[in-house]
């Protein structure tokens, strides 16, 4: 759904006209840590998502009740004292849920954006640095995953796989890289022929040794960008496969899937303490992360003059 | 130009070629098939009986064989016959396409008129309260999952309000009118849409002050044209580039989003028909419509490339 | 620039004045006629009547059998056939075929067409889901392993009687089993290759013989029926029937709710049971929690694992369970506890053991069997809605709490029937729709058949012979009984609950309410005999 527009076109523009860049990482890096301060948006996602993760890590410590005990005598109460978020509709705590379940949801995010992009830049660095067949051929390859529509071939891979949070994670990383590759492959074509590059070759530094130290700290910047929007889309697309029923499974709580059983139009009228809490913390959590990339983007943009 | 059509569009062979070997792969390795999935638990069936119908279908073939047959098929330009329905999957599809595309469509349109207009507003007044206010929204417009905008209109507009029905596409059983089909669109149409304006929006205003910051701008400012016949002259032909790009990547997700809001709606379109058949195990539609997909997306991706070609005149065509 | 913002301020003025024009555009009434009935209908139940379980609200308006269960009385209304005679003890039956019957078509319904539906039925070729109902007619062995090409128990004495000869005597066949079969035309399938009559075009173009017409057929939208002015039990009031395809069951309550459609019955998309007590309250539905007898539902043991060879280990998976507590909370009472198989309730024993919740009597139970708690079972159910999702959890936690390790894992149907199928699978849970009447259930349980496993108890099977022998339902019921008897005492599976299905309906549709409540209970997976030609829709 959203995937492919978040994760790869927000970052390109930027990319595709990136002119000339300063050759020491440190600076630039010091340089966009200074921008991002300044984006107030990005701070302030950074702050939220940075209290969802304290909270999900902290899941076991600060619930009272356990996520999984249901109690039949107590099903689909209000928000109490006892209770903070009322209970669903087999009597479980619905806190230790929400909680539980944005561990389940940040990683399904945190996993799938780390395999995409280490996928990405892999196959990225490579064609771009190596150029000539090899560069057709994963080009080539590239294209064809981005051929598919990726919620369409997502549905196809969990159901060959069966769903389960691994293998959510899985599909969603290997469906989410090739936005990134094109990026860092266009990075690399255009830095291969840099001085620096040139030099470290003529010294005869190995190519794995040019590749991950000299050109890949470079184009950092749009990496991180794609990563951070490339989390939030994964966020949306588990709790999308959720609700076909293909994410997450019960008893295991994640947003999507409490989002999903709070469906019904009765909950949807008369228990709103099933639905709000998950439905407004993908939002948070979603947005968060958008403006964080926001902000990253703006910074690592050596275009802007802020 | 007409070179480099050819040229994009022989490339694509191979490629296709390639995706009918991962999409049969993937429509076949999912397991079960679509004899057993049409064995509900509501009668119980022989093992003889799976057999006939295996047997029917051309199931109990070798792979490499299925393949081939299939293969022959998709080449003569027909898809095969749903394990399902046994209609034409061909038919099937084309049953399906029209209603994806009002719904596709409709959205599509609405978003990039309204969302190229609010991020044009909102780059030429940046800063202002609406700018803010507009890109906020539009974060929050691209961070809600679609799935539940859509519960959410249903309820509202539809249980509530009762100002929309809740699912199809028209009235059943009464002649086509226009206006009841658009009232049966409107609901599904707009859950698309939020999000897709939001898009537009953020990539309208950003490529909008990237241009707006150019030294051309700010020349033709400093020398005292006014606003308007800047913007229309300067800033909106130049910013529509990336426009064009962001349209163009976007038109085959329009297709996978689909896939929620026509289950939510029941609208009867390609997302709903691929949906039941991943659960009946219908391979040949599955891989029908992912080789369709994928030919749009090809087409698309081409189309994208020959309007940016045409919008930029600085982009060579070789 | 100025045109672009004129044009598209036109454009947002056009939308917004549209949809106010929605708000006050009310659905169009049909003044013709008795109204337009609409049925909410479920994904993929229009494929031929050969194979689907879930397509007989279609075989009930449509197409038609010989004879139809009644609605509400007992016995069996006549429909193609006006009268029959049993002779040698309920061997042969003689079925006097409806004289000046037409096809939709305008053919003449003949001998002919029901000879040729019996046979397709029959034909091992065909490979139809209810050719098992005729396995008592003479010569179906033979057909079925291909030593004869037509079922020779099946003849045709003149243009408008059929005779038809059993291998035995079996005296509830018309009832249990005639039902089932509804006859095509001979005249547009006769010609078919048997082999392409299940995927046969004439499935989404049906000619019938009953009150209604096949119109029209939307994919994922609806069909469309007209009235069959010509109908031999008089012409139907309602000027149509549509019934509307659903494929998500919170958008067909929000429809019904909403007054698009006017029924939500059993053999659409359940009617989830938290949202019978909202429709409870609304004006101008009516809701039947309670029609049902309920759908058994149990855990499937595989029954060749040594895990599950102790009748002490399935025994205690009983007691471990509280299901009355279920019953009363997730269910929110839609179910009745079960103890064995048959929801009828004239077979169940006097003194069967009820197996209260217990859980100290369960780990009791494991103890001595030896049980050991490490081993953790695989645990499969394929039902995607909320409420499964939530039994399951429960289900497994009152199994952990006597040492019991459960994995649940949803599966796609195909994959469970697979396992099924490779018997790889543990333990599932299931609920089958076991039919009418509990001989039914000799195809679940029985010696050797696909769904019992290796779990095989001849005197069960005798008893179900028994069964069949006589019509006397006193009779009958003894051995029934006997059954149920032994099925709560081995646990060949953990017995849980009859699941109700309730129903809702809008009071709009004269006949449709009044019916449904004055029905007994639910005959499940045949074409019931509805007097729908008397229906009809008050505006």
């Amino acid at each position: 759904m959203q995937s492919q527009t978040l994760n790869a076109s927000p970052a390109e523009p930027s990319v595709v006209q990136i002119g000339p860049r300063p050759l020491r990482s440190e600076s630039l890096t010091r340089r966009a840590l200074r921008r991002f301060r300044r984006h107030r948006l990005a701070m302030f996602g950074l702050l939220v998502l940075n209290v969802l993760i304290l909270l999900s890590a902290l899941a076991p410590q600060i619930s009272r009740h356990s996520p999984y005990d249901f109690n039949l005598q107590a099903r689909a109460v209000e928000p109490s004292g006892e209770h903070w978020l009322g209970t669903d509709r087999t009597g479980r705590d619905l806190w230790a849920r929400v909680v539980l379940g944005g561990r389940v949801s940040l990683s399904v995010g945190i996993v799938a954006v780390a395999l995409s992009t280490t996928l990405g830049v892999a196959i990225g660095s490579l064609a771009g640095y190596f150029g000539g067949t090899l560069d057709m051929l994963l080009m080539r390859f590239t294209d064809m995953v981005m051929t598919f529509p990726s919620l369409i071939i997502l549905i196809t891979l969990v159901a060959v796989l069966e769903p389960s949070i691994y293998n959510s994670m899985l599909a969603i990383g290997l469906l989410s890289w090739p936005g990134l590759a094109r990026i860092v492959r266009g990075q690399f074509l255009s830095l291969r022929q840099a001085e620096f590059v040139t030099a470290a070759h003529c010294l005869g530094v190995p190519a794995w040794r040019i590749i991950l130290l000299h050109i890949l700290p470079n184009t950092l910047g749009p990496i991180i960008v794609a990563a951070t929007f490339g989390m939030g889309s994964a966020i949306l697309l588990e709790a999308g496969l959720s609700f076909l029923g293909l994410g997450v499974q019960p008893p295991q709580p994640s947003w999507g899937n409490m989002l999903r059983d709070a469906a019904s139009p009765t909950t949807l009228e008369s228990m709103p303490w099933m639905w709000v809490p998950p439905g407004v913390l993908i939002i948070i959590s979603v947005l968060s992360v958008n403006f964080i990339g926001d902000g990253l983007r703006d910074a690592f943009d050596p275009r802007s003059d802020l | 130009m007409l070179k480099y059509i050819i040229k994009r569009v022989l490339v694509s062979i191979p490629l296709l070629f390639a995706i009918t070997v991962v999409v049969f792969a993937l429509s076949h390795l999912m397991p079960g098939d679509a004899v057993l999935a049409m064995t509900t638990d509501q009668a119980p069936i022989s093992e003889e009986l799976i057999a006939i119908r295996r047997g029917q279908l051309g199931l109990d073939q070798p792979l490499p064989v299925q393949y081939v047959n299939w293969m022959q098929q998709v080449l003569q330009g027909n898809f095969g016959y749903s394990y399902v329905e046994s209609t034409p999957v061909n038919e099937m599809i084309a049953a399906r396409v029209l209603p994806t595309l009002q719904l596709m469509g409709t959205s599509l349109i609405f978003s990039i008129v309204v969302g190229v207009l609010l991020g044009l507003v909102s780059a030429l007044r940046q800063y202002s309260v609406l700018d803010y206010a507009l890109t906020i929204l539009g974060f929050i417009g691209v961070s809600v999952p679609v799935f539940f905008l859509g519960m959410i209109l249903v309820y509202v507009f539809a249980l509530r309000l009762q100002w929309f029905p809740t699912s199809g596409m028209r009235t059943a059983g009464e002649p086509y009118s226009l206006v009841d089909n658009l009232r049966h669109l409107f609901l599904p149409a707009l859950a698309l849409a939020i999000l897709r304006t939001a898009v537009f929006m953020r990539f309208t205003r950003d490529s909008v002050l990237e241009v707006l910051n150019q030294d051309y701008v700010r020349t033709a400012r400093a020398k005292g044209l006014r606003l308007w016949t800047i913007n229309w002259r300067h800033i909106f032909r130049n910013a529509m580039i990336p426009i064009v790009t962001v349209i163009g990547l976007n038109l085959p997700v329009l297709f996978a989003g689909a896939v929620f809001i026509e289950t939510i709606f029941q609208w009867p379109g390609i997302g709903l028909l691929f949906i039941g058949a991943v659960n009946d195990r219908d391979a040949p539609v599955i891989m029908g419509l992912t080789l369709i997909f994928a030919i749009i997306v090809l087409g698309s991706n081409l189309l994208t490339d020959i309007a940016y070609a045409l919008v930029d005149p600085r982009i060579a065509y070789d | 620039m100025k045109l672009v913002l004129r044009l598209t301020t036109l454009a947002l003025v056009s939308v917004f004045g549209f949809s106010l024009f929605a708000l006050n555009h009310a659905p169009a009434a049909s003044q013709d006629g008795g109204g337009t009935y609409r049925a909410g209908f479920r994904d993929g139940c229009v494929q031929s009547s050969l194979i689907t379980t879930c397509g007989h609200r279609l075989d009930a308006t449509v197409m038609q059998p010989l004879a139809a269960i009644r609605w509400t009385a007992d016995g069996l209304q006549p429909l193609l056939a006006e009268s029959w005679q049993v002779e040698e003890d309920g061997r042969v039956f003689i079925f006097n075929l409806r004289e000046g019957v037409t096809w939709h078509d305008g053919e003449p319904f003949t001998a002919d067409d029901v000879i040729f539906s019996f046979n397709a039925y029959a034909n091992p070729a065909v490979g139809s889901r209810w050719a098992d109902k005729l396995s008592q007619v003479a010569g179906y062995a033979e057909f079925q392993a291909g030593e004869a090409d037509s079922l020779v128990g099946v003849t045709k004495v003149d243009d408008l009687t059929v005779r038809v000869e059993l291998a035995s005597p079996a005296p509830l066949w018309l009832e249990l089993s005639q039902i089932y079969i509804v006859i095509f035309p001979e005249h547009i399938l006769g010609e078919v290759p048997p082999e392409e009559l299940v995927g046969h075009s004439f499935w989404t173009n049906r000619i019938g013989t009953g009150p209604f017409r096949w119109a029209n057929y939307e994919p994922d939208q609806f069909i469309e029926l007209e009235r069959n002015a010509d109908y031999f039990l008089g012409a139907p009031q309602l000027e149509r029937i549509i019934y509307q395809i659903y494929s998500d069951a919170n958008t067909h309550v929000a429809a019904l709710e909403n007054g698009e459609i006017d029924s939500i019955a059993y053999e659409t998309l359940l009617l989830p049971v938290t949202e019978v007590g909202r429709l409870l309250d609304r004006e101008g539905i009516f809701v039947k929690p309670t029609q049902d007898a309920g759908l058994p539902s149990f855990l499937r043991l595989n029954s060749e694992l040594d895990i599950f060879a102790d009748e002490r280990v399935r025994q205690a998976m009983m007691y471990a369970i509280d299901r009355q507590a279920i019953v009363d909370s997730l269910w929110e009472g839609y179910a009745r506890v079960a103890n064995t198989f048959f929801p009828q309730e004239w077979t169940w024993a006097e003194d069967m053991n009820t197996y209260a919740y217990d859980p100290d009597r369960a780990r009791e139970l494991l103890e001595e069997a030896g049980w050991d708690s490490s081993r953790e079972i695989d645990f499969v159910y394929h039902y995607g809605d909320s409420l499964s999702a939530d039994l399951i959890v429960v289900m497994q936690q009152y199994l952990a709490d006597v040492g019991i390790i459960v994995n649940p894992r949803r599966l796609d149907p195909a994959v469970i029937n697979e396992m099924y199928l490779d018997g790889s699978f543990e333990l599932g849970y299931f609920a089958l729709g076991i039919g009418l009447d509990p001989s039914a259930g000799e195809t679940m349980i029985g010696c050797g058949t696909l769904l019992a496993f290796s779990y095989c108890n001849e005197r069960v099977d005798e008893l179900f012979d028994l069964g069949l022998s006589t019509a006397d339902r006193d009779e009958r019921a003894v051995y029934y009984q006997e059954i149920s008897q032994i099925l709560n005492e081995e646990v060949p599976a953990v017995w849980l609950w009859y699941q109700v299905r309730p129903m809702a309906f809008s009071t709009r549709v004269d006949g449709l309410v009044e019916h449904w409540q004055e029905q007994p209970v639910i005959l499940f997976n045949l074409p019931v005999y509805n007097e729908i030609e008397t229906w009809s829709v008050s505006e």
